[in-house]
């Protein structure tokens, strides 16, 4: 295996930018090269855009091949792309039309299952066994109640209830999981440097 | 001096790690509270298994180049394990993923799974899917995979946003059973709600290094410990002194 396909090549390459990028922060030198290294990232992650459009193709062209479930819809993703593709560069009025008419509307209908979801989840909390969701239903119809006008309205301590769930327990428990998830993201990186991270590991395969 | 104070906790925490990784190398391996969501792993799968049907996979909307990297890391090292075990149980295993740069990495890590449970007949390249960069897209995909296949195991770690509200509720919708975990706060109470076993906050992290339950992994994860007791000090230090109307941590933390 050449070198640049190595574990260790890779290894190497992270510790040293990791490292650099460290120091580049808390010492202000060589600030304009930190930046250009950080612009790196998205015109690499472009490169695999063409991977991604291989996978699409590869999976909806298989799904039409073995006639699976509702495989007559898959042809509207090639139809689809290639008028989306095509109209960029030809007519841009389409494009636009095709942008704003149909894939928006699509978006925001999609969107709306979100909201459904939402207000399905509060009857599914409802019949949560374990006793944190009982907690969180609990905080939870008393954060609702106090928020909405007829909280108050009915007795100002659902207002008070209110602030003190927000202010108190919530914010408590919200610095604590912080100061975790920071500790948490050096652990990871800290572990990549250390080679223990096994994920993101060139030719992993190869290494089983 | 803030900038100053701050690097210096962060070598202080590396050292830790470093240290403990260090002793568990040596043999001095320290205990870890087993998680529940990582026990459960074993326990989804296997309901697949015996159901016939597949497990269903998630990292969110996260990628690798913004600032939830750590959560997308996280949770690949758990999707390999996953891959693993549906590799020992034969069970056919899905990934959705919204964002290009993971396609090779997770492919990669499944087929490492397979061939590593010697079940490397039965990966394919189409157990990764991937839906284009759009949000909406991966919420889409997820739901017809959810309502068509009806998978009886579904699982999502990562950097939930609102295409966790879809994803789990689609999966609860059909019974399956789930087990799913992010640290955005925003969307800790979903996972809580639709899930059998949830990860809540920095154990996202600890699950990623806990899946392989090598050594070096518990090692590192006893030195965030001993960095966090240190963070308690400087909290209830900074709490006597501040009340004593000492300024020494306005200092440490000046600009």
């Amino acid at each position: 295996m050449s070198f640049l396909k190595r574990r260790e090549a890779v290894q190497l390459t992270f510790t040293i930018l990791v490292l650099f990028l460290i120091f580049t922060y808390y010492t202000g030198i060589l600030k304009d090269v930190r930046s250009d290294i950080l612009y790196w990232a998205p015109i690499i992650v472009t490169f695999t855009y063409f991977i991604g459009l291989v996978n699409v193709f590869k999976h909806n062209a298989l799904r039409i091949q073995r006639r699976e479930r509702d495989w007559q819809y898959t042809p509207l993703l090639f139809i689809g792309f290639l008028a989306v593709f095509i109209s960029k560069y030809i007519s841009l009025p389409t494009y636009d039309w095709l942008i704003n008419k149909l894939l928006l509307p699509m978006q925001i209908a999609m969107l709306g299952y979100v909201g459904i979801y939402f207000f399905t989840m509060f009857f599914r909390g409802a019949r949560t066994r374990n006793w944190a969701a009982t907690i969180l239903l609990g905080s939870a119809i008393l954060t609702m109640f106090g928020n909405a006008p007829i909280g108050p309205g009915v007795h100002p301590i659902f207002g008070q209830i209110f602030m003190w769930i927000k202010d108190v327990p919530n914010t408590a428990g919200m610095r604590g999981l912080l100061i975790g998830m920071g500790t948490g993201i050096i652990l990871t990186v800290v572990r990549k440097m250390l080679g223990q991270e096994k994920a993101l590991v060139v030719g992993e395969v190869e290494n089983v | 001096m803030s900038q100053v104070f701050a690097s210096g906790l962060l070598l202080l925490m590396i050292a830790f790690i470093y240290y403990n990784v260090k002793q568990a190398e040596k043999g001095n391996v320290p205990q870890i509270r087993e998680l529940p969501t990582v026990e459960a792993i074993s326990e989804v799968v296997g309901r697949a298994a015996e159901m016939g049907s597949s497990v269903h996979y998630s990292t969110g909307g996260g990628g690798l180049t913004d600032q939830y990297a750590a959560m997308t890391i996280s949770a690949l090292e758990i999707m390999g394990e996953v891959a693993k075990v549906c590799g020992e149980m034969g069970v056919e295993f899905r990934y959705t993923c919204s964002k290009s740069q993971l396609v090779p990495i997770a492919q990669d890590l499944i087929k490492a799974g397979y061939i590593q449970a010697g079940n490397d007949a039965m990966y394919h390249d189409g157990m990764v899917v991937y839906v284009g960069e759009q949000q909406r897209a991966l919420m889409a995909e997820c739901l017809s995979y959810m309502l068509n296949e009806k998978p009886a195991g579904n699982m999502m770690f990562g950097a939930g946003f609102w295409e966790t509200e879809v994803i789990m509720g689609a999966g609860a919708v059909v019974g399956a059973m789930q087990i799913g975990g992010t640290p955005r706060l925003y969307h800790a109470p979903t996972f809580v709600m639709t899930c059998s076993y949830a990860l809540i906050g920095e154990e996202l992290y600890v699950a990623g290094a806990l899946v392989g339950k090598a050594d070096k992994d518990l090692g590192a994860i006893k030195g965030i410990d001993w960095f966090k007791f240190v963070c308690l000090g400087l909290i209830g230090l900074s709490a006597i002194l501040s009340t004593a109307g000492s300024t020494l941590f306005q200092y440490l933390l000046s600009v």
